[in-house]
């Protein structure tokens, strides 16, 4: 289910003091099986680029493409929704039910589902973000916050979406809840779902995604592998982003005099490089 | 839906009229209601209404904003207008038919009536178009200071109000964003019937309601740390004062005043 963005634009308040181009000309597709990473600077964008890709915002002018089709030509927004899933950022916020089942299968219900149908799935769900039979009948609201956000993601996961949007998953959470929520996503990925990630961290980024759009002032800066972007330090640093680490340690390194590949971004590949670098020494 | 509501419908420019002191504001909108009251004819609301197009002119603002607080009364005012057309009686009779007369005083009763309607709302809509809701607040509390001589609590009420006023947006904020998310998840907030609606709306109030009392228990916290302790010898970072532009303002003003008087006592342009 290949979606395939043409000439986006979006403006927020036209015609009043507090007009916003949010969006401004964005072409891009993506494929099936991606792994996408969205980075920018904050209000470049990035949250109401995602939020058109499931008809959630109508766009200014231009089309958004799903399976070839204009989604806002289409009546079934329901149903594109959840084959398209959304996690907002902070998602914990809207969890609602009075236990934990109960709140994951609100999706599957609103999908059509019988009672016990949706039970499976919000079980199936719960299962992949690891709250087991024990969270079932707690509330919500009671959970940690690690806890929350994966309730929250199992809540789009219930309804089995061919490709899953998050923005910003591990933003506010402590160094264990990031890693769980970012080991679950990749775990999803993995499985066949096409995910898309906007993050803030290049790190999470550069570890999880094989693609990187960066967005700057609702425009698509670059788009490339993971290789490839991070390979472009000036233009990076010139939009106020940092590198990984590893890619910040090899550009150091390099104006140091060491001849390493542009390509490395991560610190499994730097160390190999400068083992190799040293061992020829 | 909720981009309609235009609470605090401030225009943000910088105008000779934005710069005035939010009381002189305030006591000229009282003012100027006074004058549309004591004005007896429609040459006097020519005057006033001049008076209200050289504000619009001078805050850079369209009449026609001024004309959307209209909206909202208009069937108050369409009502006015019928009732006045016929239970007004006097003069020449131009139409009859069974039980319904229209005479001529009760025509321009009617569209007096309707204009005097017409220009309180434009008054005030001038205030709020020109005064942002802090500023308003300000000097309602300021004014009304005298008051809590006599036990009137001025400085609370008008801190509540500020607050009230600071968290509406992010509250509509908020309400957007988790309609967006439940919508996402495919909420259904338009179809069905009323009770079905009704049930639709809980996945959006119940989280609302968490996060506007999370909201109101961190900033009681953050204003406690930050000692707040009342009213009672709190001082102003931006003190209000009387500039001249607020001398010139209520010159202007009496300028109306005078004119709608003297059409009054002359009976120029009266009913
Ligand atoms: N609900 C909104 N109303 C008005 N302007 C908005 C709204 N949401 C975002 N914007 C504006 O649109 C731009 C892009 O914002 P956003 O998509 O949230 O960026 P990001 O997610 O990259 O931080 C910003 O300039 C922001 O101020
Ligand atoms: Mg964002």
């Amino acid at each position: 289910m290949p979606i395939s963005v043409k000439d986006l634009t979006y403006t927020y308040n036209p015609g009043t003091p507090f007009e916003t181009r949010a969006l401004d000309g964005i072409s891009l597709t993506i494929n099936d099986g991606e792994f996408v990473g969205i980075i920018g600077h904050t209000g470049s964008g990035k949250s109401t680029f995602i939020q058109h890709l499931n008809a959630l915002i109508k766009p200014t002018s231009g089309q958004v493409l799903v399976d070839g089709e204009d989604i806002n030509e289409s009546k079934e927004k329901a149903a594109l929704r959840m084959r398209v899933g959304l996690v907002f950022q902070y998602p914990e916020y809207q969890l609602f039910e009075e236990t934990v089942l109960k709140d994951v299968s609100f999706g599957p219900k609103n999908m059509g589902l019988s009672e016990e149908e949706a039970t499976q799935s919000a079980k199936w769900a719960l299962e992949k973000v690891g709250l087991g039979e024990r969270y079932y009948g707690r509330s919500p609201f009671e959970l940690s916050g690690g806890q929350k956000r994966r309730c929250a993601v199992a809540g789009v996961l219930a309804m089995h979406p061919e490709v899953l949007i998050l923005d910003e998953p591990a933003a506010g959470l402590d160094p264990v809840g990031r890693r769980e929520i970012l080991d679950i996503i990749r775990a999803i990925h993995s499985e066949g779902t096409t995910v898309i990630m906007v993050s803030h961290s290049m790190d999470d980024v550069a570890r999880l995604c094989e693609r990187v759009i960066v967005l700057e002032k609702g425009k698509v800066a670059l788009d490339g592998s993971c290789a490839e972007v991070f390979g472009q330090v000036e233009k990076l640093s010139a939009m106020g982003l940092t590198l990984p680490q590893a890619a910040l340690l090899r550009d150091r390194l390099n104006k140091r005099g060491f001849d390493l590949p542009e390509s490395i971004y991560t610190i499994e590949a730097l160390s190999q490089a400068l083992t190799e670098k040293l061992k020829t020494r | 839906m909720l981009n309609n509501i235009t609470l605090g419908q401030y225009f943000p420019v910088d105008s000779p009229v934005h710069r005035l002191d939010p009381r002189t504001k305030i006591l000229l909108t009282v003012a100027l209601m006074v004058a549309i009251f004591v004005c007896k004819g429609f040459a006097g609301f020519g005057a006033i209404f001049l008076f209200i197009l050289l504000c619009v002119r001078l805050a850079k603002l369209k009449l026609r904003f001024v004309l959307r607080g209209i909206k909202p009364i208009a069937v108050i005012v369409l009502l006015t207008f019928v009732l006045n057309l016929f239970l007004q009686s006097g003069g020449r009779v131009l139409w009859h038919w069974w039980i319904i007369t229209i005479t001529v005083d009760g025509l321009r009763t009617a569209v007096f009536m309707a204009i005097r309607l017409l220009m309180l709302v434009m008054g005030t809509q001038l205030l709020t178009l020109t005064t942002s809701p802090i500023a308003l607040t300000d000097g309602l509390e300021s004014l009304f200071k005298p008051l809590s001589k006599i036990g009137f609590p001025a400085h609370e009420l008008a801190m509540m109000m500020s607050i009230a006023l600071r968290f509406i947006p992010t509250l509509i904020d908020e309400t957007n964003k988790i309609t967006q998310a439940q919508k996402a998840r495919g909420a259904d907030f338009e179809s069905g019937n009323l009770i079905r609606r009704a049930k639709a709306m809980l996945p959006l109030l119940v989280p609302l309601f968490v996060s506007a009392f999370r909201r109101a228990d961190e900033l009681a916290m953050a204003m406690e740390a930050r000692c707040y302790r009342g009213g009672s010898g709190r001082t102003k970072m931006k003190p209000l004062k009387y500039k001249k532009r607020d001398l010139c303002a209520v010159g202007a003003y009496l300028a109306v005043l005078g004119a709608v008087l003297v059409l009054n006592i002359f009976k120029i342009g009266v009913l």
